[in-house]
Parts: structure tokens; C-alpha cells; sequence
């Protein structure tokens, strides 16, 4: 008797997610979960960036500009005119492999269109195709094919389905950096008007009010007085924050989250509590309010736009240098472009120096920002804080390199010796996931919007993934980060795949282990969670 | 719970695990296929050690002592990941239903030579159990998906509800994170 096939009704029920075909016979399925939304007519109006108008990437009409293809192709030459990078990486790659298995998206989502090297290969193949004779010739042999409407559909869905995080580029022989493909093909795809809201209406906030989601100046001051209430209830000290005041030594900027969002705003309690001890001359400014720039994740001119704020308010304030907070990408245009594109700096500023230890920050020379971890880890070294890691002891801590401050511009040791200074129990997570081979937290790059919660899931696995296993072998259950978007999309990534642990920035960790003089005992940390033996004690 | 046909299950295992992984591996493109099976280290290839450590774990349930409660851990390991995979809930269950093409084509026979109908029915009808079961993890996987959207813009505006009394925080007395966990999982 032959047994029945179950299977063969089960091809009946589902019908094959990805069919066995040559890439370039594949579309993408813009599914709901699997796409961010378009960009909204009048913020694309409002920030002047070209064919404002309703559409979605589900439909099937995409409405672009009757010359769209005139526009790409001239869009492709400019780029590799203005960009060598652009030029070589369109024309050196072996196809070896090495960076295949490398993205946290192709491991997470198993899609080989996320392998970098294909990513790439996604426009590569269209400039043999418009451009080279033997890609005119030859087609598909060369590898090559002809620009269409399902290629631009392709390429939005694709790179946006990248975070520019990089990782791919440490495992490249050749140091071909795909995270700049993507940031330069999404700069092209902005030309015909294909863009999303997530990142765009950032952009518009930040240029014309100066952060991220609008808070008005007086909002911001609200927001702080309301933290600093909560912080004299913790320690019973009255600490005030000077807001927009002239002629104060330093400037610092940091991500609006940490004004408004769980858990920023325990990480901007750290920080004003370590002002405080230090006696710091310094002020925020409520124009320049913002350390994110999604002009990174929108265009190079859009990046230099967003960032001349912070150095115009260092000239209006008439500071000296500027301090940064725990921001990501922040990082990454200060260390990439900042002596490039965004600088020169404004000439009242001088070389950073911490007026505690008298360390002259020297790679900060024309830059004048220097990272608050950097500054920090300076006072610790120079004996200057006085801390009690025990404070911290509910906590079982493991750092995240977030890949812009990593990666980006190669901050490694200054967060883990702060955080060995002020908690007690440090793990690493494993060798191959750390440092510069950092798994991103899969949002990154303008994607961190709801709509996307299943990539985001998706992308953000393997790094989940390495704080489950530091979880179950050490019991972590707080994962650390120097990074505004990672204060706010790794909480639903710990949710969904470890929710047993908790997202923090260094500095909030900083702020519950000082030691301040006429503070009051402290009983509960910056979240008002119990310290660890207090409860007993209480109890007794 | 003891399946008649255990022990013909755990003599062919190894066999019906790769017919199973592959099986389930064909819903992947081809080149993936390859990467997944070609080295599981647990943080270079997370989903293809985070699959393989769940179909064997749920294999050992026929083949071994048949425990729900570790169907559930392996369960609840797959559909998070299925959750976020498949376009579709049919999708995303139908690795069970393959298990049960293998155990026909691998044993399918050999059940029945030993144990009549019974012995086979027995077997299916676990699986069948284990489908329903696996419904409920999927639909938590899901409406965790769902939770996470509003959390997190609870999160983002934080101060501002708070601020406004809308947050309803745990110093006034609301449940506990972990409260929260523990409800969704199960
Ligand atoms: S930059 Fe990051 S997200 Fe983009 S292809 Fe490389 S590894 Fe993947
Ligand atoms: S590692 Fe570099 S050369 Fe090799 S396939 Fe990837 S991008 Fe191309």
C-alpha cells in the first residue's frame, strides 16, 4: 500500500515563497512589515526635494517623472564622476564571497538579495547594462540588464534593506564598503522623488525647528526641568541645566530622544548628574538640539545642511568646543565628513580640552567635538569620579558596539573601561560579535519606524541572538549602548527575541554609580527601581 | 506518553531529520539553502542553528520521552522566528506538516507492517497536537509583533505622557515587565 504525500496538498496551501529563478527574475513582495511608507507630498515640498506627490510602495504605479530613466542614468554618471570610491566599487569586485554570509540581513531574513555583494551587484548590473559595450552586448551573460521601472522598485526595496552598517566591508579583501552603494543609490533614488517618510520627516523637524520629532525650545526646557524634579527625588540634590547661554566653555549636543524617550532620558539624567559633580561651564542649545542626522540617510548636501546648526550655534554661543552625547550616526558624519563636507569648524573654537584633567583632546583638533565616552573615560583614568559600582548591582551588563561609533570611527575601549569602572558585573558577548564585527541592531540608517517591525525582527536577529546566549550563560539582563537609535529599537528587539533584558545608554549607568557630594542616600537607581539591598534593609 | 513506534522512529533519525530539513529548507531560495546547511556556529549562522536546534529538539519529542513542555520551548524558538519569515500563517506552521510526510515516507510503511493503522494514527495524531499547539505560539509571536509597535511608541514619547499623567508607571502600582512576559508567552 503506498502511503498518501501529505506534501504534495501542502504545495496547494502555500505557494513558493521563492521560487528557484535567476535574481533578476525575482520582485520583491512589498507586503505589509516588509516596507517603510513614502515620503508625505508636503514634507518632500517643504525640505524642496524634487516630485513631491501621493504615492505607496504597494501600488503598483509608482507615479515617478516621465524621465525618470534620463534622470537615474544621469544621476549613475554624476555619482561616479564626483565619487572614485563609487567608480572603483562599481568595477573591482571579484564576486568572492567573503561578504555573503557577513550582513545581519541576509542572516536574519535568508534572502540572497541582502548578500552584499549582490546588493551591490542589484546597481552594478545596471551600470554594465546602460553604460558598458559589453554589457550592451552580452546582457545577462556579463551580468548586466537594462534600467526598468521593476529595477527601481528592486533597488528601494533593497536599499532600504540596509542599514550602512558596514559590516560587510571589514570581511571585503578589496574594502568595498556597501553601506556606501546604499547611501549613494538612495541618494540617486531621491532624484525621482522615491524616498520615505521615517527618514524625510526627521529631516524637515530638524532643519526647521532643530530636532528630531519638534519639540519647541520651551517643550525641551519643560521636558528637562520635569528629569530634573525626578533627580532631586533620587538624590536630593536641586541641579540646574543652562540652557542656550552665552559664553559658556562648552556646547553639548546630543539626540533629542534623550529628552523625551525611554530609556534616553535616564542616559540625560547621567549626564547632568556628571556635569553637576564636575562643576561644568557648559549649555545645550534648543536650536541645535538634535545630535541625529537622517540628512546622512537622505543626501551628502542634506547631511551638511542638518549638521551646519550645531556649528552654528557653537558661533552663536561663543563656546569654546563642543561636547556630544551617546548618538550613533552623529559619530560617524563628525568622523567621516566633518573635515571634509560639514567643516571647517567656526573660528572661536578652540582645540577641546577638559578643564578638569587638562587633556587636550588632539583628534579633536579641527574638529573641536569630542565624544562624552572619550571624555569621561578621561576622568576615570585621571582618578577625577568618585563611583560605587555596587549601586548597579541589579544589573548584569553587556556592552553593544553600536556600528557607527564602532565601526564608523573605531570607539572600542572607551565605553567598556567606563562601564568596568561603574558595575560590577561585565560580560562580553562572543568574540565574533563584538567590536568590529558588531551585529547592527537591524533599524539603523533611517529604518527604525513600526511599519518595518518584521525586517527590523528580522535584521535584528543575530544580535539578539548573542545577547540570548550572554543572558543564559552569565544571566545578562542589561544590554548597554552609546547610541540614541539603539536606546530605542533594541527594547523591541530584547522584547520579542530576550525580553528578559533591558536597554540602557553608559551614562545612565554613570549617573546611578556617582558619588555626589550632598546627595542624599540614595534607595531607588535613575528609574526609580529599589537598589539592590535596600529592600531587605527596609524590610528588617 | 509513549508512541508505540518509538523505537522505529529513533533507529531511522538521522534519516528522517535531513529529509525533514530539507523539506523544510525548500520554502529558501537555493544559494541560502547552501549557506544554511553548510556550517551552524551559533553566531555565524543563527537561523540555520536556531532551526536545526528546534526540528531536533522537537524530533527527540517522538523519538525519546514525549514532553510538552519541551515541545513548547522548541515550539516558541521556531514560530518567533516563522512569525517574522512567512508571508503567510500556513507558511509558518507547514514545517510540522512536513514531518509528517517524512515519518510516512521514512517509517511510514514499516508502522504499519508493526503496529497496524493504530501505530501510525497514534504518531499523526501527535503531530496533529503539536500543529495546535504550534497555532498558539505563532499567535503569540504575532500579537507580540503588535505589542511592540504601540510599546514602542509609548516609549518614544515617554516624558510627554508622562508628563500628561498617561503614564501609569510602577511606582503607582502597575505590573511588573516581567508580569507582562509571562502572559505573552504562554
Ligand atoms: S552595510 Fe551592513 S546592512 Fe548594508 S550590506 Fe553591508 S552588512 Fe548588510
Ligand atoms: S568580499 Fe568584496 S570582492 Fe568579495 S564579493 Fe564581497 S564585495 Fe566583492
Amino acid at each position: 500500500m503506498a502511503l498518501p504525500k501529505p506534501d504534495e496538498l501542502l504545495r496547494d496551501v502555500n505557494y513558493d515563497r521563492m521560487p528557484a529563478k535567476h535574481w533578476m527574475d525575482t520582485k520583491p513582495e512589498f507586503r505589509p512589515g516588509a516596507y517603510c511608507y513614502a515620503g508625505k507630498p508636503s514634507v518632500v515640498e517643504e525640505l524642496g526635494l524634487p516630485f513631491p506627490r501621493e504615492w505607496q510602495p504597494h501600488d503598483e504605479d509608482w507615479k515617478l517623472p516621465p524621465n525618470w530613466k534620463e534622470i537615474v542614468l544621469n544621476a549613475i554618471k554624476d555619482r561616479a564622476e564626483r565619487f572614485r570610491s563609487f567608480k572603483l566599487f562599481m568595477d573591482i569586485c571579484v564576486r568572492c564571497g567573503a561578504c555573503a554570509d557577513k550582513c545581519h540581513f541576509f542572516l536574519g531574513t535568508g534572502d540572497p538579495k541582502n548578500m552584499p555583494v549582490l546588493r551591490a551587484e542589484l546597481l552594478r548590473s545596471v551600470v554594465k547594462g546602460e553604460f558598458t559595450r559589453s554589457g550592451k552586448l552580452f546582457g545577462r551573460l556579463a551580468g548586466a540588464r537594462k534600467l526598468t521601472e521593476d529595477v527601481i522598485k528592486e533597488w528601494f526595496y533593497y536599499y532600504y534593506q540596509c542599514t550602512e552598517c558596514r559590516r560587510c566591508s571589514v570581511f571585503c579583501p578589496y574594502g568595498i564598503d556597501t553601506a556606501e552603494i546604499t547611501i549613494l543609490a538612495r541618494e540617486i533614488l531621491h532624484e525621482i522623488g522615491v524616498n520615505i517618510n521615517w527618514i524625510l520627516e526627521p529631516v524637515r523637524n530638524s532643519a526647521f525647528i532643530g530636532n528630531h520629532i519638534g519639540l519647541q525650545p520651551h517643550t525641551i526646557q519643560e521636558n528637562i526641568e520635569f528629569l530634573l524634579m525626578d533627580i532631586e527625588e533620587i538624590t536630593g540634590l536641586k541641579i540646574e541645566v543652562p540652557i542656550n547661554k552665552k559664553g559658556a566653555e562648552i556646547l553639548f549636543v546630543t539626540p533629542s530622544a534623550d529628552f523625551f524617550a525611554e530609556p534616553g532620558i535616564y542616559t540625560f539624567m547621567g549626564y547632568v548628574l556628571l556635569f553637576h559633580y564636575l562643576g561644568l561651564d557648559y549649555t545645550i542649545s534648543t536650536y541645535a538640539s538634535e545630535g541625529g542626522n537622517f540628512g546622512f540617510f537622505t543626501t551628502h548636501e542634506m547631511m551638511r545642511k542638518l549638521h551646519a546648526k550645531i556649528y552654528h550655534e557653537a558661533e552663536r554661543l561663543k563656546v569654546k568646543w563642543i561636547l556630544g552625547g551617546e548618538c550613533g550616526h552623529m559619530w560617524r558624519v563628525v568622523h567621516q565628513y566633518e573635515d571634509t563636507m560639514c567643516g571647517p569648524a567656526p573660528s572661536n573654537l578652540e582645540v577641546p580640552k577638559s578643564p578638569i584633567t587638562g587633556t587636550v583632546f588632539e583628534h579633536a583638533k579641527s574638529t573641536k567635538i569630542v565624544h562624552i565616552c572619550e571624555f569621561t573615560a578621561d576622568l576615570i583614568a585621571h582618578g577625577k569620579l568618585q563611583l560605587d559600582p555596587s549601586r548597579n548591582d541589579n544589573y548584569v551588563v553587556t556592552f553593544h558596539d553600536s556600528c557607527n561609533t564602532s565601526r564608523g570611527m573605531g570607539i572600542f575601549e572607551e565605553p567598556r573601561f567606563i562601564l568596568r569602572h561603574v558595575v560590577n558585573n561585565f560580560y562580553e558577548m562572543p568574540e565574533n560579535t563584538i567590536r568590529e564585527k558588531t551585529f547592527c541592531c537591524g533599524s539603523g540608517s533611517g529604518l527604525n519606524t513600526d511599519e518595518y517591525m518584521e525586517i527590523r525582527m528580522r535584521g535584528g536577529f543575530p544580535r539578539a541572538n548573542a545577547v540570548e546566549y550572554v543572558h543564559e550563560k552569565y544571566g545578562v539582563n542589561m544590554l548597554a549602548c552609546i547610541c540614541a537609535i539603539d536606546r530605542a529599537v533594541l527594547p523591541p528587539l530584547m522584547n520579542y527575541w530576550v525580553p528578559e533584558v533591558q536597554v540602557c545608554g553608559v551614562h545612565e549607568l554613570v549617573g546611578n554609580a556617582l558619588v555626589i557630594p550632598g546627595e542624599k542616600k540614595r534607595t531607588t537607581d535613575l528609574r526609580f527601581q529599589p537598589l539592590k539591598g535596600v529592600e531587605e534593609e527596609e524590610n528588617v | 506518553m509513549s508512541m508505540r513506534a518509538k523505537e522505529l522512529l529513533k533507529e531511522k533519525k538521522s534519516e528522517i531529520f535531513k529529509l525533514w530539513r530539507d523539506k523544510v529548507y525548500s520554502l529558501f531560495p537555493e544559494e541560502t539553502v547552501r549557506f544554511l546547511k553548510k556550517e551552524t556556529e551559533r553566531f555565524e549562522n543563527p537561523l540555520g542553528y536556531r532551526l536545526e536546534e528546534g526540528l531536533k529538539g522537537l524530533l527527540s519529542q517522538f523519538t525519546e520521552e514525549f514532553s510538552w513542555e519541551k515541545v513548547d520551548y522548541y515550539l516558541e524558538r521556531i514560530l518567533k522566528i516563522q512569525a517574522v519569515q512567512s508571508s503567510r500563517p500556513s507558511e509558518a506552521l507547514s514545517f510540522l506538516y512536513y514531518l509528517k510526510s517524512v515519518f510516512r515516507e521514512v517509517v511510514g510503511e514499516r508502522i504499519l507492517e508493526e503496529y497496524g493503522p493504530e501505530g501510525l494514527l497514534e504518531v499523526e495524531d501527535h503531530i496533529d497536537a503539536v500543529i495546535l499547539r504550534a497555532f498558539n505560539q505563532y499567535m503569540a509571536a504575532r500579537e507580540k509583533l503588535n505589542e511592540l509597535k504601540f510599546q514602542e511608541w509609548k516609549s518614544r514619547l515617554f516624558l510627554l505622557l508622562k508628563r500628561a499623567g498617561y503614564i501609569y508607571d510602577e511606582r503607582e502600582g502597575s505590573l511588573p515587565r516581567e508580569a507582562h512576559h509571562n502572559e505573552k508567552t504562554l
